[in-house]
């Protein structure tokens, strides 16, 4: 039964779910959204949980005094974006200021520190050790240099070379990773419904 | 009633149930269906006995983490890949840090590893602490596991589910950290970052395979060869649809256009 029953309740809204996305019955298109709705308010109560994972995490950090300079920042940052959201309101412009002075500017510099790393993921990657790490190679160096705005400079067809690289091979590759993931993604989204894969369940054979 | 701009999806689909249901009724009347070493999934394991030599954790990300909208089948995917590591790391003693974007997966992660430890009944060796909820947000949910694999210094590191631009940034600190790599997304943005990065890079559909080949139960292999009849038909679709097209007819498109919506 442990397995049983949610296994049960994930086909029937499944299939409700199914069933919404193909007729216009307004008794099923209600049902769909009453679900959907469920979905937000469970997913705003399992917001409550991991915001009391955090709290709990870091404060057993804070006691043990492991780390105990990030945990507090964190419970402290928390705290802070807590009370002002609640006590101003999250339209106010207390509230905006912390978002726009503090969350803004630090999720712009874990993106800027993006242009770093690609940097040097593609030095490691673009060493040709054998011939698909070459052609790797070769048509990153055509991609770099027509980019750069040397490549037509080299020669004037170069741009013809970098548009043919990047709407052939590249994005016939491209659109074959994406249909046999959106296969893989349909395919086991059934072995779910019919209760096939569990594992998310915790159950592994 | 019915939405008749749908009928071909719907069609569609009732051939993708038609044919795993077949594939599964095939495998349990006994004819043999075998799945191919996945280099990827064979590597957990051994990463996972790794991080036990060295005596540090394995760190695990499910992604974005995504379950009640598009994405949700790689998020509970990665559940279920998440389910055999956390059996690998309950047989091996070996510490796991889960680290979740979505609270939703966040409760279900914690059960999932707490069902992989009671089954082996090392029920004490379970640290709920290392189950971590991070945060919604892409960056500093991103800046938050890179801390925790940096302070904890992980030997292996496991990305299934979504990624979006934070991939790259999970892969750069556990190189730097020399961790082994495992990665596999379906957004193909991020399959060149894993590959740069990671020792072994799942790709396409190979990921939402990783039920079938831990647990080589035949109806679970039954499944995945129903998938491959799908495949098969899709490939039928874009070899009819090029030819058509080379002929100069779009027939097949006005078609799609018309009944696929």
């Amino acid at each position: 039964m442990r397995y049983e029953i949610p296994v049960a309740i994930t086909f029937v809204i499944g299939i409700l779910m199914i069933l919404g996305g193909f007729v216009d019955i307004p008794v099923v298109s209600n049902l769909v959204s009453e679900v959907q709705n469920w979905g937000i308010i469970i997913s705003s109560f399992a917001l409550g949980v991991g915001a009391i994972n955090l709290v709990l995490v870091h404060g057993r950090n804070i006691k043990t005094g492991k780390n105990t300079i990030y945990s507090l920042a964190l419970i402290v940052g928390i705290a802070v974006m807590f009370f002002a959201g609640v006590a101003f309101g999250t339209q106010s412009s207390t509230f905006t200021f912390l978002y726009d002075s503090l969350m803004a500017p630090m999720g712009a510099a874990m993106f800027a520190m993006l242009a770093f790393y690609v940097a040097s993921a593609a030095y490691r990657a673009f060493v040709a050790r054998n011939l698909d790490a070459t052609v790797l190679l070769v048509t990153s160096i055509i991609c770099i240099l027509y980019q750069t705005g040397l490549g037509e400079l080299i020669h004037p067809s170069f741009g013809k070379l970098f548009f043919w690289l990047n709407n052939v091979p590249n994005l016939a590759g491209q659109r074959g990773l994406m249909v046999c993931s959106a296969i893989g993604a349909i395919s086991v989204s059934i072995r779910i419904l019919v209760g096939i894969e569990r594992g998310y369940l915790g159950e592994v054979e | 009633m019915f939405n008749v701009e749908r009928s071909f999806t719907f069609a569609v689909l009732v051939f993708m149930f038609i044919a795993i249901l077949y594939g599964i009724r095939r495998s349990k009347s006994g004819k043999d269906v075998t799945i191919r070493a996945i280099p990827g999934f064979v590597a957990i394991e051994e990463a996972v006995g790794r991080a036990t030599e060295m005596g540090r954790p394995v760190h695990y990300s499910t992604g974005s983490g995504v379950i009640t909208a598009v994405g949700a089948p790689e998020s509970l995917v990665s559940l279920d890949i998440l389910a055999a590591t956390a059996n690998f790391c309950a047989r091996y003693d070996c510490d796991l840090i889960v680290t979740n974007r979505n609270p939703v997966v966040h409760t279900i992660a914690e059960s999932v590893v707490r069902e992989a430890y009671l089954r082996h009944g090392t029920a004490e060796n379970f640290k709920p602490e290392n189950i971590r909820f991070v945060s919604e947000l892409q960056f500093p949910a991103a800046a938050q596991a890179m801390g925790i694999m940096e302070r904890e210094k992980i030997a292996a590191n496991l990305m299934f589910g979504n990624f979006a631009a934070e991939a790259l940034l999970l892969a750069e600190a556990a190189v730097g950290l020399e961790a082994v790599q495992i990665g596999a997304t379906t957004n193909v943005l991020q399959v060149p970052n894993f590959v740069a990065c990671c020792d072994y890079t799942l790709l396409g559909d190979e990921m939402f395979a990783g039920g079938a080949f831990y647990s080589r139960a035949p109806v679970r292999l039954g499944a995945v060869w129903g998938q491959d009849i799908i495949k098969l038909l899709c490939i039928g679709l874009l070899a009819l649809g090029a030819l058509l097209q080379t002929v100069g007819s779009d027939s097949l498109w006005q078609i799609l256009s018309k009944y696929g919506r």
